[in-house]
Parts: structure tokens; sequence; C-alpha cells
């Protein structure tokens, strides 16, 4: 078997098997929970350097009422702003992506900002009086940028700096060069699901449904998947391909012209590897290719699935195949994994539903589901408080779980 | 003894001259007329010709200077 170079947390003799209470998969109260003590308190994947290279280029990322525009700016330098104007709060961009030759203008007044953020003036600056331009600038989010990926977040959380946090996968992104990365044609894609996040991510957390559920990656893969879980909600999940030639038509000739990459160390060649960061980003790597995935709570019923698609510079023909091959196993993957997210959902609406008995193959989703636990102490009550109460049993739970309660 | 502007792409005299028509352009313009209000080199009533004529990329600013008795700013 492959020695593989990261610290990962062994799976216990002995543990509880449950999964989190269905009550948590479609209460609003939980979900607003979410939203406060989670999403907008962790680190979030807006995008990657490449996709972003030339001054006044823009991503936009919005989270659960929370806008952020990342922009390069005229001294290259990117960062990263919430998406309001300091006039009425009005988007001062629109769209998912775009360019601003420039300046910046809030197309409600037309207050212009640079490209730093800085407010260049107001319309009509007279009618302000005496204004002081410094003080209206656009406020920064914090961000950060590991090996060219754009992390955000919204307000201060638990989670570390993401150059200490995602430490364990340095040495494989630095070999897989990910900060020389180039955007790969008509590079975002997104989907909206009518479940809650938290089925998407249980899918996501385990292969054991792989050999049932997915004919195309047990076919590439099956047989070498492995799930890793380490400290601090990360994840590895790499499977090894090219042990048998593969009878579908994308997998047997992706396996022909996958490009060899020697490159790589030993234990990422001819690897299809997924890093995942809690609580809802993956970023997974193949020889030929790279984009990351993520799970965007819309509400507490409706979550959007959204990623970006990257490759290598100086691709050749054959490697380009291979990612065209690699998109069409993985288009048939989440198409069966939304069919998954959608079952898995709506069983907890059954009175019937008695909850999770994991396999030791699904030890992700405890790991995952402890995470959560931890924050939001309330989801270890299997029985739903009324609505209303949600929050203040959370913060009573929490005061009393807190280290010197 | 006169010292030459150094004149890059981005800066605001030549983005001021950007065409018309193109998408955009008039808030370009917009964008480079609010620095130069900002630098001293521009009134507010030049300024609010270009917010004006910013919603529409094929009108000609410099006209509507002239409309209302305006000076261009001279580039």
């Amino acid at each position: 078997m492959t020695r593989l170079p990261y610290p990962t947390l062994p799976v216990p003799n002995d543990w509880d098997r449950r999964g989190l209470p269905a009550w948590t998969y479609h209460s609003e109260a939980m979900f607003a929970l979410e939203r406060e003590q989670l999403f907008l308190t962790h680190w979030q994947l807006a995008g990657h350097e490449c996709d972003i290279p030339a001054p006044g280029d823009w991503l936009g990322f919005d989270l659960l009422g929370e806008r952020a525009v990342v922009m390069r700016g005229a001294d290259g330098v990117v960062r990263a702003f919430h998406n309001l104007c300091r006039h009425r709060g009005a988007r001062v961009v629109a769209g998912d992506s775009g360019h601003c030759k420039g300046a910046i203008v809030c197309p409600f007044h037309g207050w212009v900002y640079d490209l730093d953020g800085g407010l260049r003036g107001p319309a009509r600056p007279s009618s302000f009086g005496e204004m002081e331009r410094a003080q209206f600038g656009l406020k920064p989010v914090e961000m950060e940028i590991f090996h060219g990926f754009i992390f955000l977040r919204f307000a201060p959380g638990p989670q570390p700096p993401v150059a200490d946090l995602l430490a364990p996968f340095a040495k494989d992104f630095a070999a897989y060069k990910i900060s020389d990365v180039l955007p790969a044609g008509r590079t975002k894609w997104e989907n909206d699901l009518p479940v809650n996040w938290k089925s998407v991510r249980d899918v996501d957390n385990e292969g054991y449904h792989v050999a049932m559920a997915h004919p195309g990656l047990q076919e590439l893969y099956g047989r070498t998947y492995r799930d890793l879980n380490l400290a601090n909600g990360l994840t590895v999940s790499v499977g090894w391909f090219g042990d048998a030639p593969g009878r579908g038509w994308s997998v047997r000739h992706y396996i022909r012209l996958a490009p060899d990459r020697p490159d790589l160390p030993k234990h990422l060649q001819r690897a299809w590897t997924y890093y995942g960061l809690f609580p809802n980003t993956v970023i997974a790597m193949t020889p030929e290719g790279a984009q990351f995935y993520q799970d965007l709570p819309l509400s507490a019923s409706v979550t959007r699935l959204t990623g970006r698609l990257y490759r290598h510079p100086d691709e050749t023909r054959q490697a380009r195949l291979a990612r065209y091959l690699s998109y069409r196993i993985d288009r048939d993957t989440s198409v069966e994994d939304q069919q998954l997210s959608i079952w898995s959902n709506e069983s907890m609406k059954s009175s019937s539903f008695e909850g999770f008995h994991l396999s030791d193959l699904e030890y992700g989703l405890r790991c995952h589901h402890d995470g959560l636990r931890h924050l939001m102490p309330v989801m270890t009550l299997p029985d739903a408080p009324p609505e209303h109460d949600i929050a203040r049993r959370n913060a009573e739970m929490s005061q009393l779980s807190a280290p010197d309660a | 003894m006169h010292r030459q502007r150094r004149v890059t792409p981005s800066d605001p005299f030549t983005l001021l001259r950007t065409p018309l028509g193109k998408a955009g352009s008039g808030r370009v313009r917009y964008g480079a007329a609010m620095a130069l209000w900002r630098d001293g080199h521009m009134n507010e009533a030049q300024l609010e010709v270009y917010r004006e004529a910013s919603a529409h990329d094929d009108r000609n600013p410099l006209v509507m200077l002239h409309d209302r008795g305006l000076p261009a700013v001279s580039t």
C-alpha cells in the first residue's frame, strides 16, 4: 500500500456511529446559527489568482447576505472588499466576475473608487459638505492567498491562518505547482440543489458509496481509493488509476491518455487527490488539471454547488484531451452525487428515519459532524428544541462546554 | 522649462479620451474625470457632465460641455 505523507487520524476501535439528528437538516433556526457561527467565520474559497490576471479584474463572492469583491489593483496587488458602496450599500460591481478599467464606479449614484478600494470621490462632491474621503473607502474583507487560491473570511473565526491550517497540503500543492495554474475555458459552474448543505457533504465525505453509485469512478480508481481524516477539519482522499485498463468509454480513454507526471512525488502519480477543508470546500487535483468545488448554502433547504476549473500552463493536446475526459467522468459523478444528496436529505423527513449507522469507511462524516457539534452543541440534542429557543439553547450549551465553565 | 507629463494607458488624461461607443467607456471616462477632479484639473460642473454622459457609451461629453458653456479639460 502506498505510504501517504499526511498526519492522519486513525479510525477508533469503538466510536459513536450515529450521524447528526434529522432536525438539524431542516430547521430554519439551526440554519441561522450555521450562518453566524460557521459559514461567515470560516475560510471560504473565492477563486484563484489566475482568475484575475490583470489590474481591474475582479471576482465576486456572495455568501448568506454578505458580498465580497476580490480585485486586482492598479499596483497588481489582490485585495478583497465588501461589495458595498459606502454611500448607501449598493453593489459596486455586479456578477461573478468582470473588469473595471481604471476605477470602480458605483452604478447607483456614481461614487468612484480606486482599484485599491480607496474613495476617489463621491458624485456631486459639494453636496456632502466637508468630507474626509479617506474614511469612506471600500471596507476590507479578511483574505489570504495560499498557492494562488484566494480564501476569504467575513468574520473572525476559530480557524488559524490559511497557511497554517493547510500546511499539511503545502508540499503536495507545491509539487502540483498549483500557484501556476490557469483558468480552463469557462471556468465557473454552479447548480442549485433542493437539499440542506449537510446532505451534500454527507455524500461527498465518504467513498463507501463509490462502488455502488459511481460506476465510472469505481472503474477508474475504486479498488485503491482511500479517505483520510486529519486534524483541524482537513481531509485527504486519493484514488490511483491504471491498475486496470477500464471498459467505459471515458475511463478507458482517460487511462490511456492521462499524462505521466514523473515530476510528481510517487504518491501523487496517476492519482486523483481531493483536499477537503472544513466545512464545505474541496480542492481536487488530477495529473492534468485542478479544480475546487464547494457547497454554498442558500437556505436550510437549498444549496448551491459551485466550483472552478483550471489547467496547467503549456498544456499538451494529449493533456487537454485527458482533462476533457476527466471532466466527463466528473460530470457523471456529480449527477449521481446530486441524486444521492436528494435521497439522503428527503429521508430525514420520514417519521421512520432513525438516523445514520456509519461504517468505519464513513468515519469522515463523524469527523465533519463532530466539527459542527463542537461549534454548535445544540446539534447534539436528539430532539429539536422549539425553533424560537434553538439559539438560546445553543448559547447555554456553549457556555457550559466552554473550558472554564 | 516645460516638463512633459508621463502618459500611461492608465493615466486619467488618457482614460478621459477613451473612444466613444466601446462598452463601458462612459464609466471609464467618468472614473477618469473623478481622478482629475480630485487632483484639481476639473471642476464639479465638468465632472457632473461626465457623470451624466457615463450612462451612454456613445454620448460625447465634449459636446455636452460645449452645450453648457463649459470648457473641455486640457489633456
